[in-house]
């Protein structure tokens, strides 16, 4: 299943840039884009703005929207200082603390992940100097869950996040973010191979059949409405008989001259389709 | 084998729904599932771009307070047995089976199921219905089990038990509690009352086993009807929804058969036999979502925005299955759903 990943700097995604061997796209300036197979990692900058910016610019002309991934993975601060730092979590709810909306990405996969509820900010956040409901903070979430969810089915839209800091004002150096994701990547790498597995929304009509119901609705010149109804007898008749569409392979071949003729031909089609 | 609710892995809780006893109940019974503290139910029950039938594979349970709407009056694609007080509420939303031919999957945006703690409201507003109902001479007729199945999650939710013994401290309603679980014996130690009716939907084998998924096979059923029969309760049948199924002749036949094998057809309350019908908003919705059960894709006609086989199939299926159930129980009994 193609994969894309959000970033928020280079220095998060360097790991996992080697971890999967990707090799930057020359074709994108502006953003970065690495690529390779079906993984693509972008690198968005810091903040909710560029993250959804970036996530748009990525998952806009994907070739197959229904079985694409989109994985928001970065650093985090963490208000308990039970949890270790380095500790990946799995985010169940995104709260964007300017406008206190709330998004909840849909949790169908089984992981072994902590789950952890998360509130993007548009600063750097310290200790004691928010008031805080959520376990996490981050700067790009709620930026990036609502543009990945506009391109891409809920279910496939994850934010995994690595905690980073208790709210102190330490910046970790860059040797350290190495460190600590490349700690985590096994368990990142579990999550996205299991959600790679999980089975997409199924297509009604795929393949072969797609293409002669393709084939027909040009060579009638059908309207959208009859070829809504024609799909809907056709995953009928398919669902029925178990059989493909090629009792409608004769059909494709036929011109018809005016609307007469096709709506003529149309009812023939469609009474083939649910009869038989 | 277990038929109905699973572990429940999420809970999302409104901040409203804390305090009561329900939520604490249920919090109980999920000591591992990740608690979500969430504003308002909607937030996450209407999200946009769900999938029903992805979200039947990790079902969550959200615990939420009903603030209006706690009593309806009844749809006109459902049977009112005569009466006229004919309401409805909604405790529960959504339910643990997942048939192929459910309305539900087109009238819910999600598949999660939302429990309604706030049970004193409710009460109250059925009180004030009981109260205020247009027809004096007859109870409120109340269906509670309407868009879910309550007896299904009855050991985890015991909301058929509360509104029993709400029913007893209640005069002039009658509740109907209508269920496709085996579930009676979550009920078995309570002595029977004459406002309750529990009902059970049964199908042919072939039915259940293909389209009514997760649910218990039909034997199971009749086991649990034939055992509230026996402690004295008054049972209703509901051969709803027929369908349209190749061989229906002879599947119902052997149902209505092997029902009266079991059941004894003389302390049957009553029966209803409905047709497949589904509001055709709500099957466009299921059709664009799934493609996988051939019974949302058979050539149906629509009238008054109502999907159903056509008129001459629904009058020919009626007219069988009546004149079957004829054979074991008085005309009068049976209520057949044009």
């Amino acid at each position: 299943m193609p994969k894309v990943i959000i970033t928020a700097i280079h220095e998060e995604a360097r790991p996992l840039i080697e971890n999967f061997g990707l090799k930057k796209d020359p074709h994108s300036q502006r953003i970065p884009v690495y690529r390779r197979g079906d993984t693509c990692l972008v690198v968005s900058g810091t903040g909710k703005v560029k993250s959804a910016i970036a996530t748009t610019y990525a998952l806009a002309n994907v070739e197959s929207p229904k079985n694409t991934l989109a994985i928001n993975f970065g650093l985090c601060g963490c208000r308990d200082t039970e949890r270790p730092l380095g500790e990946l979590v799995f985010i169940n709810k995104i709260t964007d603390a300017a406008t206190r909306r709330d998004f909840y990405p849909e949790i169908i996969l089984k992981h072994n992940l902590r789950e952890a509820s998360l509130t993007t900010f548009d600063n750097q956040v310290l200790k004691g100097r928010e008031t805080l409901s959520s376990d996490m903070v981050d700067m790009e979430a709620s930026g990036f869950f609502p543009s990945a969810t506009a391109f891409i089915p809920l279910e496939n839209v994850y934010c995994l996040k690595l905690i980073s800091d208790h709210l102190e004002d330490l910046k970790l150096d860059n040797p350290m973010i190495r460190e600590k994701i490349e700690a985590c990547l096994d368990a990142f790498m579990v999550v996205i191979s299991s959600a790679s597995k999980l089975k997409s929304r199924p297509s009604p009509i795929a393949g072969n059949d797609a293409s002669i119901l393709n084939q027909l609705c040009e060579a009638l010149k059908l309207t959208i409405t009859q070829r809504h109804q024609l799909q809907d007898y056709a995953i009928g008749y398919i669902i029925r008989h178990q059989k493909s569409l090629d009792l409608l392979h004769p059909y494709c071949e036929q011109t018809v001259k005016n609307k007469t003729e096709r709506n003529r031909l149309f009812k023939t089609i469609t009474h083939a389709l649910r009869s038989q | 084998m277990h038929y109905g609710h699973s572990n429940f892995s999420h809970l999302y809780i409104e901040r409203a729904a804390e305090k009561y006893p329900m939520t604490e109940h249920l919090l109980s019974r999920f000591p591992k599932a990740e608690r979500i503290c969430i504003d308002n139910y909607k937030d996450v029950f209407a999200r946009p771009g769900q999938h029903f039938q992805t979200q039947k594979r990790s079902i969550k349970l959200i615990l939420a307070v009903k603030k209006d709407s706690l009593i309806y009056r009844g749809s006109n694609n459902a049977q009112d047995f005569g009466y006229s007080n004919f309401h409805y509420n909604a405790l529960i939303l959504n339910c643990v089976y997942n048939c192929d031919y459910c309305y539900l999957q087109g009238m819910y945006p999600s598949a999660n199921i939302v429990v309604f703690v706030n049970t004193e409201a409710y009460f109250s507003a059925t009180g004030k219905a009981i109260d205020q109902r247009a027809d004096p001479a007859t109870p409120l007729y109340l269906a509670i089990s309407y868009d879910t199945d309550l007896l299904a999650l009855e050991s985890l939710v015991p909301y058929c038990r509360e509104w029993i013994e709400y029913s007893r401290r209640k005069d002039n309603l009658l509740i109907e509690i209508r269920t496709k679980s085996a579930n009676y014996r979550a009920l078995s130690d309570l002595p029977p009352h004459n406002q309750v009716v529990l009902a059970w939907s049964l199908s042919p084998e072939s039915v259940v086993s293909r389209y009514e998924i997760n649910t218990p096979p039909l034997e199971r059923r009749l086991e649990s009807a034939a055992q509230a029969i026996n402690d004295g309760w008054s049972v209703r049948l509901c051969f709803d929804p027929v369908l349209l199924i190749p061989n229906w002749r002879e599947s119902y036949r052997q149902l209505i058969e092997r029902t009266f094998e079991k059941l004894p057809a003389e302390k049957v309350r009553d029966i209803s036999i409905g047709i497949f019908r589904m509001n055709a908003e709500y099957l466009k919705r299921i059709k664009k979502q799934r493609a996988d059960s051939d019974i949302l894709y058979f050539p149906y006609e629509s009238n008054d925005r109502v999907v159903s086989p056509y008129q001459k199939e629904k009058d020919e299926m009626n007219t069988e299955i009546s004149t079957l159930l004829e054979e074991y129980v008085d005309k009068e009994k049976i209520a057949v759903w044009m």
